[in-house]
């Protein structure tokens, strides 16, 4: 049997009893399928993740004060395993399920359907994640962008959308800046993935009937500096990163790209407001010196890991990730970060904080 | 190459190699900025620049190794301050009886919340008061004189206070009050490790990385008028595979910010500026704060094969904007050695730029910056930069 609804634009897959791209799940477990692969939920939609650690360690070390904040995906004493899907029972004896050898957490901050709020916390929680198969030599890569498709070293990967030359014509008219993404001699076509031979001798992959280059400036992996090129150019995004408010802007401050507000103003998040309550390294009268509230204006509705949340005054503001947002009263224009380290305490990368545009990290099966 | 003569000589050579032979000049021009994938404007190439890159810089100390310009010693810090605060029975609490050093926890956040109530005191300085700062009472500092007298006297624009000379007596009436400030704290001196690991920051992540602009130069070695501004790249470092930066790199600018200007001139390679409010970028130890400069000189010398410069810049630094800078690289504290109340009071009185019109006390360190460079194109034209772009593009993708 096999459900499906349609839960904030996301196309959920109830497949308790289907076999699906990541084959059969637990009851109660269900898969979000995307561009790039598959999310793993429960049945109150709430993401799944793994910790870095234990999967290293081989060992179970989230316990105690830990699983009041990241809940065991708990399994029965009638559950049986299921193919990669293993029940465990941990070290204060909870049952737990694990995938691929990973023990499976829901994050108590995951207050609304979907929310990846848990992903990338202390360097080592990651949201359950299946990407899609692709050809040998091809991998996967989160970039600023979203997921995209990339060589076996992580260089983005590119195509052209044609206009007055072939990609190709043009790319070999342009040496310096594209290379052709070549096949290897025994690869063959494979779904979406096509080779084509020119020149009768190289054989370059394609995606969907378009060449396949990499761009030359891309020197590290997460870069997409050759999207959008001649407004030509595209990487081949096989998920767009989750989606901004609608009033939000990108701007490079002296940090890198960084969120705005709709004039263009960086805003902030306090790391860790109790630390700051408990040091006053911002108290009320700082507050009131410094902060805005980003308040939502009628219509405005989260989205993705922007939420609209209840501060405490009882009004309605933007979190991100858990955490209120607000502009700084000294900055006057665009790329200005003045609010950057108030209240930071002794611990580095505390206080109030930019929010950095993430470059994402690699997701892939092992 | 040490003669005078052969000096001129050679800067005449490569003054006629850059500006009379100008296709060469175009063309090494075009070269870079084409590896850098832009394209190449007739205004970038054809005007007359010299462009630097900044590797390193330092808060201008001169310490010696006995240490003579810190007859009290080096300044106390605040977990000494702390500490000394302790009952026995809490510092054995504190310590672990023993076993916790300054940057462990809970004693490197408790050191800092000994405020009345509990607050801590690098965000209330005037909460409690400390010893006062050792400062340096020595007689040489590098910097520019920059009120224009020798007696450290006041005038309507400074508050009195003590001059140095340069270390190589050349120069008399150097103000540098920062230096009066800093040169005491141990993570400031030239055996301390905070700037040292600032600019390893810099380099390492490519951040803060300042360039220096020359507009309107005719001649690389004497040149009456020329036009400086000073601009935070866009690009990362280039670097050769030994680590070093490779010399006429191509470095585009973060548009819209910073971009001060001064009018300076080149004397025998030399080149000096007039005064003038220049904000500079800072980035290290995990801080990205604003270098406020009132009055702000900058005095330069070009090597002779023009791949390198060396100089120092200097100015009038407010107080909130060291202060601000300060507190938010608090977690430097232990490591540099310093106490922050005690520096609060210490950077008020020994102020002595800008007085406030109402209170008369002054507001601004004088202060003196020395920093290495290395010639780089500078691309300050309207082309987009792939950080521009890809902000376009998150959102155009993204919404």
């Amino acid at each position: 049997m096999i459900h499906v609804f349609a839960t904030l634009g996301v196309l959920l897959v109830l497949a308790g009893t289907a076999g699906a791209q990541s084959g059969e799940v637990p009851d109660g477990v269900y898969i979000e399928k995307s561009g790039a692969g598959a999310y793993f939920l429960t049945q109150e939609q709430q993401s799944l993740y793994w910790n870095e650690r234990e999967v290293d360690s081989g060992e179970v070390t989230c316990l105690e004060e830990c699983i009041e904040i990241w809940h065991p995906l708990r399994a029965e004493a009638s559950d049986q395993s299921l193919g990669q899907w293993v029940v465990i029972k941990r070290p204060d004896g909870i049952l737990q399920w694990a995938y691929q050898g990973k023990p499976l957490y829901t994050f108590i901050n995951d207050t609304f359907p979907g929310a990846r709020l848990g992903d990338g916390r202390a360097r080592s929680w990651n949201v359950l994640f299946d990407p899609i198969d692709v050809p040998a030599g091809m991998t996967i890569e989160a970039t600023v962008l979203g997921f995209v498709l990339a060589d076996h070293r992580g260089r983005t990967l590119y195509t052209r959308t044609p206009s007055t030359a072939t990609g190709k014509q043009k790319a070999l008219e342009e040496p310096d800046h594209w290379t052709p993404f070549n096949a290897p001699w025994l690869a063959l076509d494979q779904g979406e993935w096509s080779i084509k031979s020119l020149d009768g001798v190289a054989r370059q992959w394609a995606y969907e009937g378009r060449l396949l280059f990499t761009y030359k400036k891309d020197s590290d992996s997460h870069d997409v500096h050759g999207h959008g090129l001649d407004e030509e150019w595209s990487a081949v995004i096989l998920e767009p990163a989750p989606a901004l408010p609608s009033w939000m802007t990108v701007q490079q401050i002296d940090l890198g790209l960084a969120y705005a507000n709709e004039q263009g103003l960086t805003i902030y998040a306090p790391v860790d407001i109790n630390a700051i309550k408990v040091a006053q390294t911002c108290p009320q009268e700082c507050m009131q010196e410094f902060w805005r509230p980003i308040l939502p204006k009628a219509g405005d509705s989260s989205v993705g890991n922007w939420v609209i949340v209840d501060n405490d005054n009882g009004q309605k503001q933007w979190s991100y990730k858990g955490q209120l947002l607000y502009t700084h009263t000294r900055d006057m224009k665009p790329g200005e970060m003045k609010g950057n380290g108030i209240g930071v305490g002794y611990r580095i990368g505390d206080g109030w904080r930019i929010i950095p545009v993430e470059t994402g990290q690699r997701r892939s099966r092992s | 190459m040490n003669d005078q003569g052969d000096r001129e000589r050679w800067h005449k050579r490569e003054m006629e190699r850059r500006f009379s032979s100008r296709p060469l000049f175009v063309s090494t021009a075009a070269l870079f900025v084409s590896i850098l994938g832009l394209p190449v404007t007739a205004t970038a190439a054809e005007r007359n620049k010299l462009g630097f890159v900044v590797e390193s810089w330092y808060t201008g100390i001169y310490d010696t190794e006995y240490m003579e310009e810190c007859p009290e010693g080096i300044v106390i810090g605040n977990d000494e301050i702390w500490f000394n605060g302790l009952s026995p029975e809490q510092k054995d609490i504190e310590t672990g009886s023993g076993t916790l050093q300054v940057l462990d926890l809970p004693r490197r956040p408790n050191q800092y919340l000994r405020g009345p109530n509990g607050e801590d005191v690098c965000w209330h300085p005037e909460s409690v008061i400390d010893p006062p700062m050792r400062t340096i009472t020595g007689k040489y500092s590098f910097g520019l004189n920059l009120d224009g007298n020798t007696d450290g006297k006041a005038t309507p624009n400074t508050c009195e206070h003590g001059n140095f000379q340069t270390p190589d007596g050349q120069v008399s009436g150097v103000d540098n009050q920062l230096y009066r400030l800093m040169g005491c704290v141990y993570g400031y001196r030239s055996e301390g490790y905070l700037e040292h690991h600032a600019n390893r920051e810099r380099q390492d992540e490519s951040k803060g990385i300042i360039l220096i602009d020359i507009a309107n130069v005719d001649d690389t070695y004497n040149d009456e008028s020329v036009e400086v501004s000073f601009y935070l790249s866009a690009t990362s470092l280039h670097f050769d595979t030994s680590g070093r930066i490779v010399p006429y790199g191509s470095y585009q600018i973060v548009k819209d910010r910073y971009g001060d200007s001064v009018s300076g001139k080149i004397v025998d390679g030399v080149l000096t500026t007039e005064s003038g409010d220049v904000v500079l970028p800072i980035y290290g130890n995990d801080g990205a704060t604003e270098m406020v400069l009132r009055d702000f000189q900058i005095e330069m010398e070009i090597s002779e094969d023009g791949t390198r410069a060396k100089g120092l810049w200097a100015g009038y630094r407010p107080v909130l904007d060291f202060w601000d800078h300060i507190q938010k690289v608090q977690h430097d504290v232990p490591v540099g050695q310093y106490s922050c109340p005690a520096m609060y009071v210490a950077a008020h009185e020994l102020a002595d730029g800008y007085p406030d019109s109402q209170t008369g006390e002054c507001t601004a360190l004088s202060s003196a910056f020395t920093f290495d460079a290395v010639a780089g194109f500078v691309i300050v034209e309207d082309v987009k930069s792939d950080a521009e772009r890809l902000a376009e593009n998150i959102t155009s993708v993204r919404k």
